[in-house]
């Protein structure tokens, strides 16, 4: 769908392929996104959205910038039903139509549905899977009713989950190959260059469009796509286990977890195949890309930014603690699972036994209602509801002037914002060893190093330890101090905007050309 | 598959024998109305229990064709009969116990699958620690969580909070049902929810906050809408008591339990005098804990 108000005035520089983020969902991806158009006004970009089905998200967060001059949406799950449930009988007979049609498929057989076929039993992702895949030579009806298709899922099934249910598998099978198969069929925006800010299936689609179109294709990976997606299948309660009963002992997960984190892998490798640069923003998640696939002299790392007089500017200094006033500690985020926000209360239950503390939970609560209300439960079981509030989302301008410290206790993360944003104002941080996180406070590598630790990390839902590193900031204004020192000394020489805009600037005007 | 009986091809027969003869000789009507009858019962009594009462109708109602039909019918897959009709009966639970010692043989101890190094068996090794959840496997799973290398520590942690989750949903479920209906069992369902979360060491000592209070004034409700639950719900509150370091209150909570009438159970005396050492009551042990302290004594006394 593409959204008529906007001018086509020539062929966009850069189309942005985007998925589940800007500029329907707030966040660390769309907020990047939003400075990059905004600080390359003489670029003309586009954005192609990919989202999970037709009204999934409201308005639009961000206002879109002027020199965004074209967006294109597609829905992963755009289900024929839901537009026209008035026009049943009409879509029915086109659909027997399609179906009779799929099933005669006296023509050549699909190249996709060959990729398709390749994706999960070969081991190799080379040019020419991808050139298959972009030749988008299959719909939906084959996939699901073809005789060939329905060949190629046996064998596939035979192979990868012979030991799972042939209908749990068909559906499952079904689920990841709709979207994709109606990703390849859908009409791309013209770009001089594609540039993903995921694998996954928007990477698949950039890959998809720079091979038709024979323009490059650049990969900006925040956190690791893959990766993530595997962390979420591992718990997924709706992929069915071979046994459900626990005392019986197994050594493997079930086949359909392995398919489905094989098919994002795979995804995964597509992107890096046909990305001519892969970015990310830490040399952690450099090594994780390296080990999934990307071509080592593709790979580069250009960190997130911030703009350091903008933030001075607008937060001030932050106000002085008196010595007999708690130390003001702030979580700054969503109150979602993924933050491990109960691990952060119990931190501070625990803390606030042996120091004085003033904590403020800052960031929306309306993502996950059932999670946030088992954070605030905790609270009130702890009986902390003094010490611990819940503030909601505030102004950048309020939030790091009034703290002494910010912790992020997340089970997973890229290069958190947040604590670019504190250390920019000189405001240290405790955080969990995902991510970036070990990079950003203790320093990437000998030079970085020397500026000293602008913060404690600790293990991931390590309650005491992170109750051991609120204390020692409680006890210790001299590490405070220094810690200060250093976290605005660290981002003024790494972690600015000027010089993240600089580096895509470059970037962009290489591969226009 | 299955040779008919010789009943029903006597009765068949006969059946197809007296109507062929009936329908030249009216007068053996009511003979041949008996024998279809009795082909019937014949048939019934030796097909499949589920089609009895299909194959009775069919028999009776149909002459010669129906007895044929209910014998062929007999002998063809499926369920059939009134007991489609029924709720379908759970599927038997078996356990084959070859399968079991192989997989026991294959299967490495939960802690070296988790280090091993493959993702697929420490996937699922802490998976099942997940699902199945004892004290030993939370155990396992906190040590995984401090594991160096972090997607180990990232997977046990992200089990521990479904176990979390599990968790604050049974008691929200559980108070949500005894608040819309104030009965002695909905109370004892809430205490036994949060014992088992504190007894599992899924909630600790540090973090219980007013868990253990909350489970007092449910079990005190629950007693005092039905005192005799006092006995079966001293034992989950008192090991409550004990995790969270209130070891008096752990023996106040028994000490009824002991002076009823009823036999003890092992279980019971075993908590108490876990209770009577913790608490630094060695008065209270029990007969045997008291003479195995005074060997313990004589032994100490004999080194010195």
């Amino acid at each position: 769908m593409v959204a008529p108000d906007f001018v086509h005035a020539r062929v966009p520089d850069v189309c942005l392929v985007l998925e589940g983020t800007y500029p329907y969902v707030a966040g660390g991806v769309s907020s990047w996104v939003h400075d990059i158009v905004r600080s390359l006004p003489e670029l003309q970009f586009s954005l192609l959205h990919i989202g999970p089905r037709l009204g999934a998200y409201g308005e639009p967060r961000y206002e879109i910038p002027p020199n965004v001059t074209q967006m294109v949406e597609h829905y992963l799950h755009d289900s024929v039903e839901a537009h026209d449930m008035l026009h049943r009988e009409q879509l029915r007979a086109r659909l027997d139509r399609r179906i009779r049609s799929a099933r005669r498929e006296t023509a050549a057989p699909s190249r996709a549905l060959a990729a398709i076929r390749r994706l999960h039993l070969d081991s190799v992702v080379d040019d020419a899977l991808i050139a298959d895949l972009a030749t988008g030579d299959l719909d939906v009806e084959q996939l699901l009713h073809g005789n060939t298709a329905f060949e190629t899922i046996t064998e596939i099934y035979r192979e990868c989950a012979p030991g799972a249910s042939f209908l749990d598998f068909f559906w499952h099978f079904r689920s990841m190959h709709v979207p994709l198969v109606r990703l390849l069929g859908a009409e791309l925006p013209s770009a001089q260059v594609y540039h993903s800010l995921s694998t996954g299936y928007a990477g698949v689609l950039a890959a998809v469009a720079s091979k038709r179109t024979g323009r490059p294709m650049v990969l900006t990976e925040h956190g690791i796509y893959a990766r993530e997606r595997e962390l979420e299948l591992a718990r997924a309660p709706w992929i069915a286990e071979r046994t459900r009963d626990p005392r019986m002992p197994t050594t493997s997960v079930s086949p359909l977890r392995r398919v489905w984190s094989r098919f994002f892998s795979r995804l995964a490798q597509i992107a890096y195949r046909q990305s001519q640069t892969i970015i990310t923003l830490s040399e952690v998640n450099r090594r994780k890309q390296l080990s999934d696939g990307a071509a080592r002299d593709r790979t580069s790392i250009i960190p997130n930014g911030v703009d350091i007089d903008h933030l001075s500017a607008i937060i001030g200094e932050p106000a002085p603690r008196g010595a007999q006033e708690p130390l003001r500690v702030g979580f700054v985020g969503r109150v979602v699972p993924i933050k491990d926000v109960l691990t952060f209360i119990k931190a501070c239950h625990i803390a606030l036994r042996d120091v004085k503390l003033a904590v403020e939970i800052i960031g929306p609560t309306d993502e996950d209602p059932v999670y946030a209300a088992r954070c605030q439960n905790l609270v009130d079981r702890l009986g902390r509801s003094e010490e611990i509030r819940f503030v909601g989302p505030k102004k950048l301008a309020d939030i790091y002037g009034k703290l002494d410290v910010v912790v992020l206790t997340s089970f997973s993360e890229g290069q958190p914002l947040v604590i670019l944003e504190a250390h920019a104002v000189g405001v240290p941080a405790i955080a969990t060893d995902v991510g970036a996180c070990r990079e950003m406070l203790e320093g990437r590598d000998g030079e970085d190093k020397a500026l000293g630790p602008s913060g404690l990390v600790t293990q991931v839902a390590a309650q005491e330890a992170t109750a051991a590193a609120l204390v020692r900031f409680a006890r210790d204004p001299e590490l405070r101090r220094r810690m200060s020192v250093a976290a605005r000394a660290r981002v003024r020489a790494h972690y600015t905007k000027a010089k993240m805009i600089d580096d895509y600037r470059a970037l962009y005007d290489e591969l226009v050309r | 598959m299955r040779r008919p009986d010789t009943r029903v091809v006597i009765a068949v027969v006969l059946n197809a024998v007296t109507w062929s003869e009936a329908i030249v000789c009216p007068q053996i009507l009511g003979l041949t109305l008996v024998v279809q009858l009795l082909t019937g019962v014949a048939i019934v009594s030796v097909i499949r229990h589920e089609r009895q009462a299909l194959g009775a109708a069919v028999a009776i109602a149909m002459p010669i064709i129906g007895p044929l039909a209910t014998a062929w019918l007999d002998h063809q897959r499926g369920l059939g009969g009134g007991g489609l009709l029924g709720e379908p009966a759970e599927p038997e639970q078996t356990v084959d116990g070859a399968d079991v010692a192989r997989r026991l043989v294959s299967c490495p101890p939960p802690c070296e699958a988790i280090v091993s190094g493959d993702i697929d068996s420490r996937r699922a090794a802490i998976a099942r620690l997940a699902d199945r959840a004892n004290a030993d496997d939370i155990a396992i799973l906190r040590w995984a969580r401090t594991q160096a290398d972090p997607d180990v520590a990232v997977e046990a942690a992200l089990a521990l909070e479904d176990i979390g989750e599990r968790f604050d949903q049974r008691i929200a479920a559980a108070r949500a049902i005894a608040k819309q209906d104030s009965t002695a069992e909905h109370h004892a369902a809430i205490v036994q929810a949060i014992a088992d979360g504190v007894i599992a060491g899924f909630i600790d000592a540090a973090t219980a906050g007013k868990l253990p209070a909350a489970a007092r004034a449910h079990h005190d409700m629950a007693v005092l809408l039905d005192p005799a639950l006092i006995s079966s719900l001293a034992v989950p509150l008192a090991r409550l008591e004990l995790a969270t370091d209130h070891a008096h209150d752990a023996l106040a909570l028994l000490e009824p339990v002991l002076a009823t009438a009823a036999p003890l159970t092992e279980d019971v005396v075993e908590l108490y005098n876990e209770a009577a050492y913790a608490a630094r009551r060695f008065d209270l042990l029990t007969s045997l804990e008291r003479q195995l302290a005074a060997v313990a004594k004589e032994e100490a006394g004999g080194r010195a």
